[in-house]
């Protein structure tokens, strides 16, 4: 069997198709066209794949000219059983058009028209309440195909490699992530509470001024251990560096994803405008402190809502709290922190995949109820039996959850699983 | 130009709108076809549901009413500059309404007689160009019934598919005799034919009567009067000698109607060459070569030569002209190669839709409203760009496969590809990409 993964979105996206590409590559031979700039690091996480660089993004339109045409000469030859192509992206679709329609999963388009799977009509009906959004990414696109590997098989888990504490500045939206003066006593105190040696700023180029910044705002004892690495690593230096690392603290970026192929813990400090429980780093040993307010998770290339500077936004006043640094010491140690207007997560794995769970303030609050239940119909969606949907006490709930996840048009033709095949 | 071109859901108004769409594309444009013969199961199942005629409908129209926004659908995401509708396609007022709206021009060619549907005076005004196979008193009661942009367009033949075709034995035994009528048992024709003798006449369509009905006449239907295809009857008039042609008629007592409009048929059949014994009609002397008005039809068979067609006014006529030409095939052959050399020069679909192109233009503003149909040399074209020896060869290929001119618009090329069904190529799929990436980051040639 011969399979292709089309996956041309960003760094964090490659590492998040690791669940679906792991076990295609255990069915056989297993090729990904991704964009070319990212071709070493597809090559770095998946060394038993074959990755197809395409310049999609940032290149050139001669580029595309002069080499498009051989690479999709290579992949249509490739002659492959499946493709799973994984963006919503028109780039993608135009790509889907080399194969036979009935081969394509994800979004495809067969006779010029655009089509999707209803797998991925479904994922499009439970995002509309992301909030109680029932699925990470990567199980997402792992149910793409048939019988994923077990959870536990994608990412080892989560142990301190080194006595560093690694920082990620993301540039590429300034409302993902929290300002130098935020950040400092973060880091200060976990610091101190972990016993780091070092400390190493992680990033792009495009981070270089937020890296100048943040080091500006260090005090001398931290600034002294400090490595500013940010623009200065290519992917494998990139992955070296996060070899050493007792902890990452990151918000929602490729690093973070990176670090969790890696084995290594990540203590994820998500505002609104990223969730946890969708894109959180993959595996168990991980954290997450999420700013729990009614308007997350937001769109983030949209204004906030309440229109203030990405420096002001509401989502990020919790991380300065004074209970949230003083309790940031347990962050790696139950009890877990109770944090005012703060949700800390950690993870764990059911049959449908990882779990990002509320440990505090309250555990089994309703949002972990809904998702609970999202999780075994979407499950049964599937052709996965769950006990959950005989609880006679939950029968009313899951009526109501089926109604909002399912169409008219769900019931009015053969099953998803039976539909989909078994491959 | 960018051409919706939106059939019927059947009927005979069907054919004429693929071959309208056909030679839209030999012209080059860019088509597409809203299929809506792909909903007519459905809409037949509908009334075999056994319920109440009001509820059946409601449904019906609620059904017609999403077809309708299909095709609106399809409008919106294809963006062509007209939308050509033919008799009965599904496009309700409100769609139409829409689609003036959103700027989109809007014909409908009515190729029915308007004597026996009436419901055009409902529908007519809400198209911008609506276009008619009869003249008077039709254009006067369109302009009265508030029809702005009305004009007479004749029907016409498709050179492409309707020419002579290679038969096998089996299939001149099948399908050829000396004489054949091709078309539906109108009261007429079913009066007609009861009366004319021709040796080997073998009638062919639908609605004959059966041997219960009409032993005699039975007999002489083929293939138990099945639906014949489009493909069957070139196969027909091929392998006929001589083939009768009479316009239908629903009076059972007027079998040579003499009405004005003049039938597919009788374009098809001399496209093809093939010899037609053909009833007058009144429009007939403008489109055809024919014998003046009351000059006896011995003397018009003298000088054949000058005519093109020679109909015949009654049906002793027809059964004189059934006896005449079989004994005179040299005569039979000159007329239907001067009456194929007239459709050729004048009544092919390609001219009709020249004709009507040229009407729009004429009488709408800022038309057409997009590119011109493949300017030449077009800062866009595919020619321009900086491309390797092994793409240009390939697009070249891709090029003349489609029917595109080399130096083609690369918005008229994309066009094109996304009307492609199947697997693509690896250069349209490039071409589809790039495309794709120009909307994304904005970027032009």
């Amino acid at each position: 069997m011969r399979f292709l993964v089309l996956q041309l979105a960003r760094f964090g996206d490659i590492i998040q198709s690791k669940r679906l590409i792991k076990t295609l590559e255990k069915k056989g031979e297993t090729h990904i066209c991704v964009d070319a700039s990212l071709a070493d690091l597809a090559r770095l996480v998946y060394p038993a794949s074959t990755v197809h660089a395409l310049p999609a993004h940032g290149a050139s339109e001669a580029s595309l000219w002069a080499e498009g045409l051989n690479i999709l000469q290579a992949l249509q030859a490739q002659n492959f059983d499946a493709v799973y192509n994984l963006n919503y992206s028109p780039l993608n679709r135009a790509i889907t058009c080399l194969f036979e329609p009935e081969k394509v999963h994800g979004y495809y388009t067969a006779n010029g028209q655009a089509l999707r799977d209803p797998w991925v009509g479904l994922a499009f009906r439970w995002m509309k309440e992301r909030r109680t959004s029932p699925l990470n990414l990567v199980d997402f696109w792992a149910h793409f195909t048939f019988n994923p590997i077990a959870p536990e098989l994608v990412n080892p888990p989560a142990s301190p490699k080194g006595q560093a504490l690694g920082i990620v500045l993301s540039g590429q939206n300034a409302r993902r992530s929290l300002e130098p003066a935020l950040l400092v006593p973060i880091i200060r105190a976990l610091h101190a509470r972990l016993d780091c040696l070092k400390l190493v700023l992680l990033g792009s180029n495009a981070e270089k001024k937020l890296a100048k910044n943040l080091m500006d705002a260090l005090p001398q004892s931290l600034y002294a251990q400090a490595e500013n690495l940010v623009g200065k690593t290519d992917f494998a230096a990139l992955a070296q560096a996060l070899q050493g690392l007792r902890l990452l603290i990151s918000p929602d970026t490729g690093t973070a994803h990176l670090a969790a192929h890696l084995g290594v813990p990540v203590l994820g400090l998500f505002c609104s405008s990223a969730s946890a429980f969708e894109t959180g780093p993959y595996g168990l040993g991980h954290y997450a402190l999420q700013a729990n307010r009614t308007c997350a998770p937001c769109i983030e290339n949209r204004p906030c809502v309440y229109a203030l500077p990405d420096a002001q936004v509401p989502c990020k006043a919790p991380f300065k709290n004074g209970t949230f640094l003083s309790q940031l010491q347990k962050v790696t140690s139950s009890p877990y922190p109770e944090t005012e207007g703060l949700v800390f997560f950690t993870t764990s794995f059911d049959n449908m995949g990882l779990l990002w769970e509320e440990k505090a303030p309250e555990p089994l609050s309703l949002r972990n109820t809904v998702q609970a239940e999202r999780r075994a119909l979407l499950a049964a969606f599937l052709g996965k039996s769950t006990p959950l949907l005989e609880n006679p006490a939950l029968q009313a709930n899951l009526s109501k959850q089926a109604n909002l996840l399912f169409e008219e048009k769900d019931f009015m033709f053969p099953p998803y699983y039976k539909k989909r095949g078994w491959m | 130009m960018k051409i919706l071109v939106v059939l019927p859901l059947y009927g005979g108004s069907l054919p004429i709108g693929q071959y309208c769409a056909k030679a839209l594309e030999e012209m080059g444009h860019i088509v597409e076809v809203f299929q809506a013969p792909a909903f007519y199961s459905a809409h037949t199942a509908l009334h075999n549901l056994r319920i109440s005629p009001e509820r059946l409908s409601e449904v019906e129209n609620a059904f017609l009413n999403t077809i309708s926004q299909a095709i609106f659908a399809k409008a919106e995401f294809f963006k062509p500059d007209l939308v050509f509708a033919m008799a009965q396609a599904p496009l309700n007022a409100q769609t139409l309404r829409r689609l003036q709206k959103a700027g989109i021009a809007t014909a409908m060619w009515f190729v029915e007689d308007y004597r026996l549907f009436p419901y055009w005076r409902g529908f007519a005004p809400l198209y911008d160009f609506f276009f008619v196979i009869q003249k008077d008193p039709l254009l006067d009661l369109l302009a009265a019934a508030g029809v702005s942009h009305a004009a007479y367009m004749p029907l016409a033949a498709l050179p492409s598919f309707h020419k002579k075709v290679a038969l096998t034995e089996e299939e001149k035994n099948t399908f050829g005799a000396p004489a054949s009528f091709m078309g539906a048992g109108y009261p007429n024709r079913r009066a007609a034919f009861k009366q004319i003798k021709a040796a080997g006449l073998k009638l062919w369509g639908t609605e004959w009567p059966d041997h219960a009905e009409d032993p005699a006449l039975a007999r002489l239907v083929q293939q138990n009067g099945a639906r014949i295809s489009a493909e069957d009857s070139v196969k027909i008039y091929s392998a006929t000698t001589v083939n009768i042609n009479l316009h239908s008629s629903v009076e059972p007592h007027i079998l040579i109607s003499q009405g004005d409009f003049v039938n597919p048929r009788t374009f098809e059949l001399a496209c093809m060459g093939a010899f037609q014994l053909v009833d007058k009609r009144a429009l007939m002397p403008e489109l055809f070569r024919i014998p003046e008005p009351d000059t006896p039809l011995d003397k018009a068979l003298l000088h054949a030569d000058a005519y093109e067609l020679i109909p015949f006014e009654s049906l002793p006529e027809l059964q004189f002209l059934l006896n005449f030409f079989p004994r005179h095939p040299e005569i039979a052959q000159g007329l239907a190669t001067r009456a194929q050399a007239r459709v050729y020069a004048q009544h092919t679909y390609q001219h009709r839709m020249a004709f009507m192109l040229n009407h729009i233009a004429a009488h709408r503003d800022a038309w057409p409203p997009s590119a011109q149909l493949y300017a030449n040399n077009s800062p866009n074209s595919l020619q321009n760009l900086p491309l390797s020896e092994e793409t240009k060869q390939h697009i070249t290929t891709l090029l003349n496969d489609n029917n595109l001119p080399p130096d083609a618009d690369f918005k008229d090329v994309v066009a094109k590809i996304r009307q492609a069904s199947g697997v693509l190529s690896p250069t349209e799929t490039l071409i589809l990409f790039i495309d794709e990436w120009r909307t994304q980051y904005g970027k032009k040639a």
